[in-house]
């Protein structure tokens, strides 16, 4: 059916004017990479040697930089809380603490601390999955479907994950971090020949995924399905726990898991057609960009904050309590900083970024913002 | 595992795959100097872990990934981002002759980045949901929920001939 797309794109290309390749360039380039890389192994190394003679899984406390972080008098736990989670090459920030994670692709949130999906080649998007406590410990989880697709929420210790069986079947999973055990394994579901094993988010009770080309829940509880009420023209864009959002040619909506009914709506006009929104791991705020900064809505009220001077909503993720992490651009200069959605006011971290970070995906967009 | 490969061998490969990558990269971009930065990237890239490239065949494909997976990265910088070519949602009014390929050349220019660099992925390169997904490094909701959200952007541009309604969020031009 996408024949003529396809077609048209083959057209398209077919018209580009190649350039010579730049051989020598391109393996000077690789040369200079490979000799770069080798110097950075043997300096990491170097430190995990130092660390592993104090223990064997807590790095936190022997890492630079993390005695800066402020305010240092937080409880661990309402650290992490508060100030969520976040990386910057391979270093992981929670709450209080840092840790080393080679080569991290994405961050979750679970209620025992950040869900790190990594991979330490540059062709594949997982290869392994760790827990990074928020007391800076690290913990390397046994379970290889977690590592390929998974959904955790900041409320649940909980993991759901698709455990594929072979090339046409898999099972929806769920694992406790707390226990280590499993918690629900579904009957083999046969991959149809447009369909693909996708967990798309976990929360509160409810496990989401693409079944037979649709977005469904299930109740991790129960087990039963929760069908996703009206998605809109453009399907669902984020999902919190008891809402979603979704999108058509006027602006964003907020709705209700239990009947679809619009809670929030927001025009588009702030921002121009890139407009991008962003919704709390409970469903309290809705940040959408402008063209000066972001706006946050209280979904609840209708009433918001703005955020101005070079902020975006891809720039900023959720804590685990709801409040805004991220940093302003341009990346050559930027302080990561925590916003209460409530009062729009922001507190530096201290800790100045000079490349791109890497923070919490929101519920059900599967993006890295 | 692919044993080191010589100045000589490496050469010879940035040959052969250079023209694909370099339309895939421009589809992608939409720009000479940045599509030509990217191949540059990727395989230099590719070059540094050539030992985790299983057999020669397979190592246009590798650095055909790795060049996605750099664009995705350059995707989620600040620059990428400022592009903001109009307020409003395209003209679902305005005719097109959806058989010539410049029209959909127009209509990419209306993507977000990561949007278009999904549906260059899958009706260009003929790659799969799972494959789009793990070449940038996002889950493969994203993937279906990027590529409807496109789909239904470039119909509104190219038409229901070219892009028709009823198409089924996970098709592509080689399914899953």
């Amino acid at each position: 059916m996408t024949e003529r797309l396809t077609m048209l794109f083959h057209e398209e290309a077919s018209t580009i004017d190649v350039p010579v390749p730049p051989a020598d360039a391109v393996l000077s380039r690789g040369q200079g990479l490979r000799r770069k890389r080798r110097t950075v192994t043997a300096v990491v190394g170097a430190v995990a040697a130092v660390v592993l003679v104090g223990t064997t899984l807590t790095v936190a406390a022997t890492l630079r930089g993390d005695s800066q972080l402020e305010p240092a008098d937080l409880p661990q736990e309402a650290a992490y809380q508060q100030l969520g989670a976040w990386a910057r090459g391979d270093e992981v920030h929670v709450g209080n603490h840092v840790a080393v994670v080679p080569g991290i692709r994405s961050l979750q949130y679970t209620s025992l601390g950040a869900l790190v999906i990594s991979s330490t080649d540059d062709a594949a998007a997982f290869s392994g999955a760790t827990l990074v406590s928020p007391d800076g410990t690290t913990h390397e989880l046994p379970y290889p479907g977690i590592a390929v697709d998974a959904a955790a929420s900041p409320e649940s210790s909980y993991v759901a994950y698709a455990d594929v069986v072979d090339a046409d079947t898999w099972r929806l999973s769920i694992v406790d971090l707390a226990s280590g055990g499993l918690v629900y394994t579904s009957d083999p579901m046969h991959l149809g020949k447009f369909d693909s094993a996708d967990i798309v988010a976990l929360t509160g009770d409810l496990v989401t995924f693409y079944k037979n080309h649709e977005v469904t829940s299930m109740d991790v509880r129960s087990g039963d399905l929760v069908p996703l009420p009206d998605q809109g023209l453009f399907g669902q864009s984020g999902l919190a726990d008891g809402s979603f959002v979704t999108s058509d040619e006027a602006g964003w909506q907020v709705r209700s898991r239990d009947d679809g009914a619009v809670l929030l709506s927001v025009p588009y006009g702030l921002g121009g057609r890139y407009d991008q929104s962003s919704i709390s791991p409970d469903g309290a705020w809705l940040s959408v960009s402008t063209t000066d900064g972001m706006r946050v809505y209280e979904v609840a009220t209708g009433d918001f904050v703005d955020l101005p001077g070079d902020r975006d909503v891809e720039d900023y993720g959720w804590t685990p309590d709801g409040h805004l992490l991220g940093k302003r651009y341009p990346n050559a200069a930027s302080e990561v900083e925590v916003c209460d959605p409530a009062t729009g006011t922001c507190t530096g971290l201290g800790q100045e970024v000079t490349s791109e970070i890497l923070l919490v995906r929101a519920p059900g967009t599967g993006a890295a913002l | 595992m692919a044993r080191a490969v010589t100045d000589e061998e490496f050469t010879e490969f940035v040959h052969a795959t250079w023209p694909g990558l370099y339309r895939t990269a421009y589809l992608m971009l939409g720009d000479h100097g940045l599509a030509e930065d990217l191949v540059q990237t990727a395989l230099a890239k590719t070059y540094v872990s050539w030992r985790k490239v299983r057999d020669r065949e397979a190592a246009p494909a590798y650095a055909r990934v790795v060049l996605a997976n750099t664009a995705a990265a350059w995707f989620r910088k600040r620059g990428w981002r400022n592009e903001r070519p109009t307020e409003t949602l395209p003209d679902a009014g305005v005719e097109h002759d959806p058989t010539d390929h410049t029209a959909l050349a127009a209509a990419l220019q209306d993507l977000a980045p990561r949007q278009r660099a999904v549906v260059v992925l899958r009706y260009y390169d003929d790659l799969s949901v799972r494959e789009v997904a793990q070449a940038l490094g996002i889950s493969e909701g994203t993937v279906k929920s990027q590529t409807s959200d496109a789909l239904a952007r470039l119909r509104l541009q190219l038409g229901d001939e070219v892009v028709p309604t009823t198409l089924p969020m996970t098709e592509g031009a080689r399914h899953d």
